[in-house]
């Protein structure tokens, strides 16, 4: 017998059919990863929604206090409409920001599943932003600090 | 690393829609999947557990994989199987107790009518005397119907150390079944 000959007398021999309760235990594991994917990204959309609305807030509210704080000594005139809008309206010729970035903690927040890329370690970092602009005509600073918080999701290699 | 041949041909029935993208691929490759993943497991619940984690995390990955990326799925299985026996080894060796023995479940690798059980169970015997990385490559080649560059995508070896690994192992099954093959195969 030649190896053809071998391999087709063992093409003969079916292999055992598997019990139809396997199709449904994989069925019932994909409705359950359809039912997380629905819900995922609804979690998704808030949190989105909170990283934008959090910063514009403390934006807003730190602008608000460096500009009362400072408005009665420098040129910048009084705010109309919303605070952080007169404030920026009165600085258009002030010159670029100073930026800087103090990290203030960074700390693990815990192990969570993606669908799409599997275990990641989520990390939390908190830092306080601080901008600052000067006006070169009165020498007048406005300063401004916003906490800001990043989420940074790193793959966790299972093998 | 070769890779698959998204040339190959496919059955026209593996082309087939099914209610689910999966379904058809399920139906069609399930029981040489299973067949795979006893290769490593000695109980065929466990098997069945292996397949279902690997197919749930193919198609995740993969939702719409056309047919030539099926034999992708043989190496989930693998890989998954691998893991399962890791762990395993390691309850194994934290809860062994001398006086339970090991339950080893032996249901049939394959399915024949009656006047041909008794070739499939020596062809079976003779099967599971070989090693294990001959064993993957001839169930692969056998039951799987990959072409060696797929058996080595899956196995992550080269073509050359693929076919000489079914060249052995058909040599030995050779030797095994010889002296049956006067009585049947």
């Amino acid at each position: 017998m030649n190896e053809s000959d071998l391999e087709n007398q063992l093409r003969l021999f079916k292999p055992a059919t598997p019990p139809l309760t396997l199709e449904s235990r994989i069925t019932a594991a994909f409705d359950a990863l359809e039912a997380t994917q629905k819900i995922r990204p609804a979690v998704d959309d808030e949190s989105l929604l909170a990283k934008i609305v959090r910063p514009l807030f403390w934006a807003s509210v730190g602008a608000a206090a460096a500009v009362a704080v400072i408005s009665s000594g420098s040129t910048v005139p009084p705010a109309s409409g919303s605070l952080l809008a007169g404030a920026v309206a009165g600085m258009t010729e002030i010159a670029t920001p100073e930026t800087t970035r103090e990290l203030l903690a960074a700390e693990e927040s815990g192990i969570r599943y993606e669908a799409e890329h599997g275990p990641v370690r989520e990390v939390r970092a908190s830092y306080l932003e601080h901008h600052a602009w000067t006006d070169p005509r009165t020498g007048g600073r406005v300063k401004i600090a916003i906490p800001r918080e990043d989420v940074f999701l790193q793959p966790i290699a299972m093998q | 690393m070769a890779t698959f041949h998204p040339q190959k041909t496919y059955p026209s029935t593996m082309l087939q829609t099914a209610t689910e993208p999966w379904t058809h691929c399920y139906r069609q490759l399930a029981p040489r999947l299973l067949l795979f993943a006893r290769q490593w497991m000695s109980s065929t619940t466990d098997a069945e557990d292996v397949v279902q984690a690997a197919f749930v995390k193919f198609w995740k990955r993969h939702p719409n994989a056309p047919p030539e990326h099926w034999p992708l799925i043989y190496a989930a299985v693998r890989s998954t199987a691998l893991d399962h026996l890791r762990s395993a080894d390691r309850r194994t060796r934290r809860e062994a107790h001398p006086d339970v023995p090991v339950l080893r479940e032996d249901a049939p690798f394959f399915d024949q009518p009656m006047e041909q059980r008794e070739d499939a169970e020596i062809a079976e015997m003779a099967l599971r005397e070989l090693p294990i990385e001959q064993r993957e490559v001839l169930v692969l080649r056998i039951w799987g119907e990959l072409t060696f560059a797929e058996i080595a995508a899956t196995l992550d070896e080269s073509i050359n150390t693929v076919a000489a690994r079914h060249r052995y192992a058909l040599a030995a099954l050779r030797k095994k079944l010889k002296p049956h093959a006067h009585e049947r195969i």
